[in-house]
């Protein structure tokens, strides 16, 4: 039984290790690690909630845009108003910058959906 | 090849949103900033960055504890990220060592000691940021405090931003590579390049003649100054309204939401979309709270 480990794995965003246990060339056990603990629920709490989606972006600079979109919606719900966006069409504007790119060009977007 | 400057990009508690960033630089391009001379005759080597270098695990630190043993006191260091350290240490950990994890502190210190420089890259490595937001759960401070906890003097220059214009960073390491490490002058009280972090947005708002009118929008979508919508403008140093982003593109500003206050060390403690009142406020604030009182 030979143990490979590998950390940092690279080429993505954050901390991770992979460790395995490897018998006659196939691999039999595998554990990842992650390496990095912020804490991002815990900063929230007691925060203007408005802060959240600007906060939540910050979980990973390489897809901020995916954790201000959900977090955009969870306040949506929260405020009462998940379910009062016009019908084939969210507006993702309540919050001025749900989803916002480095130049804030995508601060007000509009997304069409089929109905 | 001519001379080479041996770049060490250690990730602490971050997001990578930093590297992000500065892989969007244009002028020149990350190619040219990588692979070709920045100036005539001089190369930059990035010889370790977790995300975007090939090797992985022991090649990578390898790589890494190589290039910072043979050109000890010549390789400048990029950090970004903020530092746990003390008790906190262990919630950021990267490679082992006789089978036990090695700290990032510990690694930052080992790194820092020996360093031509240390350039802070982005407000979690400049001011704590995102990670030392209370109740700062993983005990995280910026590079600056983790050198004075260490006694250590190498040279530090920090480029705040979340993230950072990816010219901030270039144009501060074309800097160094021109004149040598800036002076005291050159650099803010914060130890941020005056070049970039000079004037506040503020001064050079295009809403400005909207905030000496007392013009100040109060929704979102709305024209005049957004103070009132919680704008950090006037207490946030850096050149975003005349640089512009994503290439000259466009700004926050420009697209109708409030400036965060990214570049500052009070990015987390104030709330976004709450009008900036305990903070003292530049003599021209006065006329638009006078207009405002009206």
């Amino acid at each position: 039984m030979a143990k490979v480990s590998i950390d940092p794995v690279t080429r993505i965003e954050g901390h991770l290790k992979i460790e395995t246990e490897i018998e006659d060339g196939v691999v039999k056990d595998a554990r990842s690690t992650g390496n990095l603990f912020r804490g991002i629920e815990i900063i929230l709490r007691g925060r203007d909630p408005r802060d959240a989606q600007v906060i939540a972006q910050r979980i990973c600079g390489v897809c901020p845009q995916s954790h201000g979109m959900a977090a955009a919606l969870c306040l949506d719900s929260a405020f009462g108003l998940g379910d009062k966006i016009p019908a084939g069409r969210q507006v993702f504007t309540l919050r001025g910058r749900s989803a916002t790119g480095p130049d804030g060009s995508d601060a007000f977007v509009v997304v069409d959906v089929e109905p | 090849m001519g001379k080479e400057i041996p770049l060490l990009w250690l990730p602490a508690a971050a997001c990578t949103g930093c590297s992000v960033s500065l892989l969007n630089t244009t002028n020149p391009s990350i190619k040219n900033l990588l692979v070709d001379e920045v100036l005539p005759g001089v190369h930059v080597s990035l010889r370790f960055h977790p995300t975007i270098m090939a090797g992985a695990g022991d090649v990578a630190l390898g790589a890494l504890e190589e290039t910072a043993a043979r050109y000890k006191g010549e390789y400048v260091l990029a950090v970004d990220g903020a530092i746990p350290v003390g008790t906190g240490a262990g919630y950021c950990v990267m490679g082992e060592r006789d089978g036990k994890p090695v700290t990032m502190e510990d690694r930052f210190v080992e790194l820092a000691k020996d360093a031509l420089a240390i350039l802070a890259v982005g407000t979690c490595a400049a001011f704590g940021g995102i990670p030392a937001g209370a109740p700062n759960p993983t005990g995280c401070v910026p590079v600056r405090e983790a050198l004075e906890l260490h006694g250590i003097a190498t040279p530090l220059i920090n480029i705040s931003g979340c993230p950072p214009h990816p010219d901030w960073f270039v144009g501060t390491v074309a800097d160094i590579l021109l004149n040598g490490l800036p002076s005291a002058d050159a650099l803010d009280d914060d130890l941020r390049p005056k070049a970039f972090y000079g004037k506040l947005i503020h001064e050079n708002c295009p809403r400005r003649a909207s905030f000496d009118e007392g013009k100040f929008a109060k929704k979102f979508g709305e024209d005049g100054c957004l103070y009132e919508l919680g704008c950090k403008g006037p207490i946030t140093y850096a050149d975003c309204p005349l640089r512009h982003w994503n290439s000259g593109t466009n700004w926050v500003i420009g697209a109708g939401s409030p400036c965060l206050g990214c570049t500052q060390p009070e990015f987390m403690s104030l709330p976004y979309y709450e009008k900036v009142t305990d903070v003292q406020l530049p003599a021209v604030g006065a006329v638009g709270q006078s207009k405002e009182a009206e």
